[in-house]
């Protein structure tokens, strides 16, 4: 059976003339997916609004206020927690200094006097050091070596600049025809 | 500016009154939506006073020139189209689906004289209740604003976030689920003859 354009008209739905109707009616006589259709567009149109229980406005203002209440409550601990925060980090990084509060400003000069010589001291113990180790060095290995080795890097110092100078020379570029 | 509007801007300056009265205004569109989106008159409360808590905390955000029963009823079926998802894929608590387990109910109609009439509009609004379940969220918000707001599919598509096209082929396909579904219900008289049975005559 032909269902066009009495399908179409119901699965779009649009206002229909007494005319197209009246076909409409002849159609759906006999056929029955056509008749399904304009059964379900009629219950549809048919339909009425579901209506809320009593007093949802009422019930909607008090969960407004419950909201408004559990929001307060939520920005209340999180002004809280982060007020707790910010002083458990003022606290860790004042701790070093602690002990500095109770001394006084003599005793404070002392400890940094005393701050003052360890590093020189410390400085002092690395130059040491490095010369003992420098003088262990040239008596363990012979002058030659040194000699040789210093030569090597000598000209493996010249390659180098060599190849940079050749690496950067300026290429001719191409007449423009 | 009209009264709704007034109240519309009072609103977005924190005036709760106002806020309440829009509410007065749209509590029915707004729970009839979720009652056909949902099924469920616990929950279609529920998601009604939800809607409008999420309306209340956006207000801000609503621009006055645009209609605010479609800027509403959007945001109302993106919140039932959300909720149906959840439910799809069992993110709803226990209670959610213990109500979910009843069979629906429509409210009776206070205007009603007639009890034969009112029993039979009963039946068939739980029919349509029952049919609308067989569709897919999207399309059950599309047939929704289509049937019972008069939304045009320009309307829809800008609620639903969907094109035009999109819009149209989700409400011929709605019409045709929700036509097999009301002829599946109705009981066809059965024409043919008894294979095995005497003829009358």
């Amino acid at each position: 059976m032909e269902h066009q354009p009495f399908e179409s008209w119901l699965l779009d739905d649009l206002p229909l003339t007494s005319e197209q109707r009246r076909n409409l009616r002849q159609h759906t006589l006999a056929c029955a997916e056509c008749a399904a259709l304009e059964r379900a567009n009629f219950r549809l149109r048919a339909s009425s609004m579901a209506v809320p229980a009593r007093g949802f406005s009422q019930r909607f203002s008090a969960r407004l206020a419950g909201q408004r209440r559990v929001e307060q409550r939520r920005a209340v601990i999180g002004a809280v927690f982060l007020a707790l925060a910010a002083l458990a980090l003022l606290i860790y990084n004042l701790l070093p200094l602690l002990p500095y509060l109770v001394l006084s400003p003599t005793q404070i000069f002392v400890l940094w006097l005393n701050a003052l010589i360890s590093l020189s001291a410390a400085w002092h113990s690395a130059v040491t050091v490095s010369e003992v180790f420098g003088r262990l060095a040239l008596q363990i290995l012979p002058p030659r070596v040194w000699a040789a080795a210093f030569l090597s890097l000598g000209g493996l110092l010249i390659v180098w600049l060599a190849a940079l100078r050749q690496d950067t020379k300026p290429i001719p570029l191409p007449e423009e025809a | 500016m009209n009264e709704e509007q007034t109240w519309l801007f009072q609103a977005q300056q924190g005036d709760d009154e106002a806020f309440t009265r829009l509410v007065e205004i749209y509590q029915t569109p707004v729970f009839n939506l979720c009652y056909r989106m949902l099924g469920e008159p616990e929950l279609a409360e529920d998601a009604a006073q939800e809607s409008f808590l999420r309306v209340h905390q956006n207000l801000t955000r609503y621009d006055l020139a645009r209609p605010f029963a479609t800027w509403l009823l959007s945001i109302t079926a993106h919140y039932c189209i959300d909720r149906l998802r959840r439910r799809k894929f069992g993110l709803i608590s226990i209670e959610e689906r213990a109500d979910d387990e009843d069979n629906p109910t429509e409210f009776a109609d206070p205007g009603a004289i007639n009890p034969e009439e009112e029993v039979e509009r009963r039946e068939g609004q739980q029919a349509i209740q029952r049919v609308l379940q067989h569709l897919n969220s999207t399309d059950r918000a599309a047939i929704i604003l289509r049937y019972w707001y008069d939304f045009s599919e320009i309307e829809i598509a800008e609620s639903l976030n969907l094109t035009i096209p999109a819009v149209k082929s989700r409400l011929h396909r709605a019409r045709r689920e929700l036509a097999n579904c009301i002829s599946a219900e109705t009981p066809q008289p059965r024409l043919e003859r008894m294979p095995y049975g005497t003829p009358a005559l």
